[in-house]
């Protein structure tokens, strides 16, 4: 009897390990671009790398692009080139094309979501162009696609120019009536050989509807209070001098009242403390100085904002999650009111209280 | 057996020789067993005795000499030994032979009086090899059991700490002493405990190695139950916790129970050093104990089944480092780890300049040759290499080699069921120290059942000062060990 | 033959590790299919439920201090009415040990093991189960404080998860009314059974009544936080829309987060949880084997846990989908009102008015 017990285990073995998935012979991809060239087709463009080791850095190794009707079978169709094995787990960045992110982009993300291995960490980009041309442009001094526009968002989002997200965090607002998504778009730069940041694409029920500049992102996360690591402008200063400032600390209240005849109104009391980075007129020390200065950059922190609004409004995307406020106080309320309509229209005002608190190691 | 058995020729006979002739006839005419006549005044007699293991000066200076000296009236008198007793039977007699006495027989006397004149062979008091600590005594148990008892009695000057002898085996007849300290250990422990060493029926035994296995309480179990020392601190320690130790003639460990699983995990050199420095080695110890047990089995798990949850950064060194193996992750595993034991248990037997050289040829040829001839991964060097060293970090050797063996199972385990065969390993692992006991004591106390105030001796090292009560494991009779020694700091 | 006594902490920690298993997982979901956003509200009162059935049980058992309901049950209602009993709470003990064996098996295989044969797992899952609970109630007591410890691993969720919540997603509280709170804290009542060995394990407990009492509410207590913030935490991360298709919210949230070591916790997650669902999936099969065990004589409960354990693989094996899972577990949600209050609330109340009580010697 207990030598049966003891040959369980053996048996076990013979029987094979059935959801194994080798490292060894799976073929990870770290970046894949999506496009939607016509409707019902959807291109899956993958980068596979080559395994580096102590001596040669990893490299790209093959970009292949599949299609087919849904993303898993033009995944499968780029299963077919490499020879079995593709492995999406590891995947780092998804990258969408412009014109595909117009449409709906939930059908191509579904995949992802359904699948319980699949990474929803992976940080997702809207591309200016087809999402597969980022792989064919070179990069200069970079082998790895994925690693490059990891990093670069990443970055980004440390600075506040783009808004922090991933597969996982973007999923909610798409589905949120209260709420919209935002991601963060990227563009090649041809004579410098390099992708940049471009700023944030702005979604309304699921479909891209607008974008905003890098400036105004972090303006906008400025009102959402989800300031990052860093976050700096330059705003200008006087008559013709220009002044970085980095944002310490920023402390914003939203409030948002619903009128009787459901006008809406949202007022952003914002208090910000900066620190001076780069100002040549110098001489910070004198009051008056820095009183003007607070002034002046309150003024120039209330425009930017007010043009971010202006954008967010005209996008129709309500990223700041001012529905979600109104159905936090009266979901009935909401119901009646038809927001895609009522929020372009809403009233945003902006109120910046600025203070300067920091000025580097010189006056 | 033999002279057991062997019918005792009645009482001794009045004429020395004839007893002399009876004892060479019961000894199967062995030849060391000797006899030298002698005359005592007017009396003439015989000394009996076996010359292998009598100090042959001994008998010359204290029996020999005084007996040819006339002047005596009792041979009591005379004689300038110690242990001066009578035997009353031939079993007796012979069994006080075989301990190297002397018996001695005179004319018209039908007593058979005995000698105590054994020869001592000592090896020296020595600090044990694989018990070393860098402060702390130095010296460590031998092979003789009365300088063991000497060494425990030097070191607790109590009335309370009894010894008791018993004679093992049945063809060695090995004195074992069982020591305890009546005023601490738990009465029903003593009792048990001798209930179990009275069971004991066999020929031999040698070393506690082999009462170790009769008395213990689960002898399937992978874990040893009985902690053994070589070092007379550490016994004394255990002893005055309340637990019972067990010391074999002949061999220079001394066994301790009841034990638990941390017993183990702590060492003389956490005493001696400051209380932060031991707590840290006493964590880095069961840490070295989890990556001992887990980490190959954790290493094949992620390779061949959640490749997911390797950083970024690194998937791509592992995957360059593995790609080109024509194994899979648990054989790979299984001929490294297999490798590590054969050098050692090599390197173990060599005398030391060479077991070196073997450490260093299996370790970095092997090691280097291994992965460029693309048998082995870089990675799965560095995996087996920090088990093994994970490995020799407990104090104890038996629980080492426990430990090593431990990690096999667990590595088949991954290998079927990646991250679940670790949870499925680790639970059967962890029930069966949970359902272990030592004495009847838990084993994995004070873990399992939990004892939060016991951890301040197990997870860490407390200040000797806080450690006031002793383990509640052993149920001392007496719990509290310290009070209120740094009174003077509250004023 | 002495008996086996526990301590305070081990009742604690037994109640605790039966109640939270399988329900980490899906219990957000399921009480948000009825209760909407305010099921952590659901969970709250089916805390209170709780709490209300462990005083009638702990009422109950105070007046027979030494002895196990399965011991007192004769002397309340009868010698026939209680054997039917035993047979009744032994089924249904039995019934609940499948369900949570194959919720086990069923999430095991949508998150890790598409491809494992079920049977491979239930196998090793009653093995493991068989090993520890042919024990006695000591050395369980004792593995179960031991893996309690894992408890840390789900405070790394909260840890993890805070920085993503918005709260504004389970605002306005109360919406969904009182109807359906209540209706959703009958689902969640499953997920806290667990209180009610307590009338097992009430005269095994070295302590004073009145600490019994304590240490059982605590527990339940304990359970309930850690299942109100549960859902609490995954109401708040995603939106009440997006939670209508997320069956597993508690895990699938963990998903989101990346550390610098390991980059996936969920997979280590799911692990730990596959330890809470075991010990929860022991319990029941240790008190259905030790009825069991009353009902046919034996001297020990071993051989009926073998049997039961055996009966156990082919029977979680039978339920095959989530779907099937779903119409067991309504059967089972249904039953066990009856069995955590109405019997032993009945069984109080007649103890009262016959005046039964265990003679003080």
């Amino acid at each position: 009897m207990k030598g049966l017990l003891l040959m369980l285990p053996l048996l076990l073995l013979t029987a094979g390990c059935w959801d194994e998935r080798q490292l060894k012979d799976a073929h990870l991809t770290f970046a894949t671009g999506v496009d939607v060239p016509k409707e019902g087709k959807v291109d899956v463009t993958m980068a596979f790398p080559e395994a580096g080791t102590e001596m040669t850095p990893a490299t790209t190794k093959q970009v292949l692009t599949g299609s087919g009707h849904t993303f898993r079978q033009s995944a499968a169709s780029v299963d077919k080139k490499i020879g079995g094995g593709l492995d999406m787990s590891k995947l780092r960045v998804l990258m969408i094309g412009s014109e595909t992110a117009k449409q709906d982009i939930y059908p191509l993300l579904d995949a992802l979501y359904r699948n319980p291995s699949s990474p929803l960490n992976a940080k997702v980009v809207v591309t200016e162009g087809e999402a597969s041309s980022y792989f064919q442009h070179e990069i200069k001094g970079e082998e790895l696609f994925s690693r490059y526009y990891r990093q670069l968002i990443e970055s980004g989002e440390d600075r506040s120019i783009i808004p922090l997200t991933n597969l996982q965090l973007v999923c909610s607002p798409l589905f949120d009536k209260g709420t919209d998504a935002m991601l963060p778009i990227i563009a090649y730069e041809e004579n410098d050989q390099s992708a940049k940041i471009k700023g944030t694409a702005l979604f309304h029920d699921r479909k891209m509807t607008g974008e905003i500049s890098a400036n105004e992102t972090s303006a906008l996360l400025m009102m959402m209070n989800k300031k990052q690591k860093e976050l700096s402008f330059t705003l200008p200063a006087g008559e013709q001098d220009h002044m970085t400032v980095e944002v310490k600390k920023v402390k914003t209240k939203l409030k948002v009242d619903v009128a009787a005849d459901q006008k809406v109104k949202t007022d952003i009391d914002m208090n910000v403390q900066i620190s001076v980075l780069e100002y040549p007129p110098d001489n910070l020390d004198q009051e008056e100085k820095i009183k003007t200065l607070n002034e002046t950059t309150e003024k120039e922190l209330e425009r930017l904002m007010g043009r971010t609004v202006r954008k967010l409004q005209e996008a129709n995307c309500d990223a700041m999650g001012i529905g979600r406020r109104i159905i936090a106080k009266d979901p009935d309320q909401f119901e009646k009111m038809d927001w895609s309509n009522a929020y372009p229209e809403s009233d945003i005002n902006v109120k910046v209280n600025v203070e300067i608190i920091g000025n580097g190691i010189i006056l | 057996m033999s002279w057991r058995k062997r019918e005792a020729p009645g009482p001794f006979s009045e004429h020395p020789a004839e007893n002399a002739d009876q004892f060479t006839h019961l000894f199967s005419q062995s030849s060391d067993l000797k006899n030298r006549p002698f005359t005592f005044g007017k009396t003439s007699g015989v000394l009996v005795y076996i010359e292998t293991l009598v100090d042959a000066t001994r008998v010359e200076e204290h029996i020999l000499r005084p007996l040819s000296v006339h002047s005596y009236k009792e041979p009591s008198d005379a004689l300038t030994v110690l242990e001066f007793t009578e035997a009353q039977n031939h079993d007796k007699a012979a069994q006080a032979l075989l301990q190297g006495k002397v018996l001695v027989f005179f004319e018209g006397d039908r007593t058979c009086r005995v000698c105590g004149s054994e020869k001592v062979a000592l090896r020296a008091i020595t600090e044990p090899m694989n018990e070393k600590v860098v402060r702390g005594a130095h010296d460590g148990f031998v092979e003789n059991l009365s300088t063991n008892i000497y060494l425990l009695r030097r070191r607790v000057e109590t009335k309370e700490l009894v010894i008791e002898y018993t004679i093992e085996g049945k063809k060695s007849n090995t004195k074992m002493a069982i020591a305890y300290q009546k005023d601490i250990a738990d009465p029903e422990l003593v009792k048990e405990m001798k209930r179990r060493i009275s069971c004991i029926d066999l020929d031999m035994a040698f070393s506690p190695g082999y009462v170790e296995e009769m008395v213990e309480d689960s002898s399937l179990s992978p874990f040893p139950q009985l902690l053994n020392t070589e070092r007379p601190d550490r016994a004394v320690a255990n002893l005055l916790e309340g637990r019972i130790l067990l010391f074999g003639d002949g061999s220079p460990t001394c066994l301790i129970l009841p034990v638990t699983f941390f017993s183990f995990y702590q060492s003389p050199d956490d005493y001696n050093s400051r209380s932060i420095a031991g707590s840290f080695y006493r964590l880095l110890r069961l840490f070295a104990f989890m990556i001992a047990v887990a980490l190959p089995a954790l290493y094949i798990a992620v390779v061949s089944f959640h490749l997911e949850v390797v950083p970024g950064g690194l998937v791509l060194q592992m995957k360059g480092s593995i790609e080109e193996l024509p194994y899979p992750p648990l054989l790979e595993a299984l001929f490294m780890e297999l490798t590590i034991e054969l050098i050692r248990e090599a390197g173990i037997r060599l005398p030391t300049p060479i077991g070196q050289t073997i450490g260093i040829v299996g370790g970095l040829v092997i090691g280097d040759a291994v992965v460029s001839a693309g048998l082995v991964s870089n990675i799965t060097i560095i995996v087996v290499a920090l088990t093994a060293v994970a490995s020799f970090v407990v104090p104890s050797s038996e629980m080492n080699t426990s430990l090593r063996l431990l990690r096999f199972p667990l590595m088949v385990a991954t290998s079927i069921f990646g991250f679940y065969g670790l949870v499925f390993g680790f639970m059967i692992l962890f029930i069966h120290l949970c359902k272990l006991e030592s004495l009847g004591k838990p084993y994995f106390s004070p873990a399992a059942p939990l004892r939060v105030a016991d951890l301040k001796d197990t997870l860490i090292r407390r200040s000797v000062w806080r450690q006031n009560t002793r383990p509640v494991d052993v149920s001392a009779q007496e719990n509290v060990k310290e009070n209120d020694s740094r009174e003077w700091a509250d004023k | 033959m002495k008996t086996r006594m526990i301590e305070p902490h081990q009742l604690f920690f037994i109640i605790v590790q039966t109640q939270i298993g399988i329900g980490i997982l899906s219990l957000p979901f399921v009480v948000h299919e009825i209760a909407g956003k305010d099921g952590w509200l659901s969970i709250l009162l089916a805390g209170l439920f709780v709490q209300i059935g462990t005083l009638v049980m702990v009422a109950l058992a105070a007046r027979f201090p030494d002895k196990t309901l399965y011991d007192y049950m004769p002397i309340v209602i009868g010698k026939w009415l209680s054997r039917l009993m035993i047979v009744l709470f032994t089924l249904f003990f039995f019934f609940t040990s499948i369900q949570v064996l194959s919720n086990f098996l069923i999430f095991t295989s949508i998150w890790v093991f598409p491809r494992t044969p079920p049977l491979v797992f239930a196998v090793i899952t009653a093995g493991i189960t068989v090993y520890l609970i042919r024990e006695n109630i000591q050395v369980i007591a004792r593995f179960y404080v031991l893996a309690s410890f894992l408890l840390v691993g789900i405070l790394m969720v909260f840890v993890f998860m805070v920085q993503y919540l918005n709260w504004y997603n389970i605002l306005p509280v109360g919406s969904e009314g009182a109807k359906a709170i209540l209706k959703g804290s009958g689902q969640a009542l499953f997920s806290l059974s667990g209180f009610e060995f307590l009338l097992w394990l009430f005269p095994l407990t070295k302590a004073p009544v009145k600490t019994k009492w304590k240490i059982a509410a605590g527990a339940s207590l304990f359970s309930t936080i850690i299942y109100t913030a549960l859902a609490l935490f995954s109401y708040a991360f995603f939106s009440d829309e997006e939670l209508k298709i997320v069956p597993e919210p508690v895990i699938y949230m963990v998903k989101a987060v990346e550390l610098t070591i390991i980059e996936r916790i969920d997979l280590v997650f799911l692990s730990l949880w596959a330890v809470f669902a075991i010990t929860s999936f022991m319990s029941y099969l240790y008190m259905a084997a030790s009825g069991a065990a009353i009902l046919v004589k034996a001297s020990n409960h071993r051989s009926s846990v073998y049997t039961l354990a055996v009966l156990s693989i082919p029977a979680a094996l039978l339920i095959k989908s989530p779907l099937d899972l779903d119409a067991y577990g309504g059967k089972i949600n249904l039953a066990s009102p009856v069995f955590l209050f109405a019997i032993p609330f009945v069984i109080w109340v007649v103890a009262l008015l016959r005046k039964k009580k265990e003679e003080t010697s």
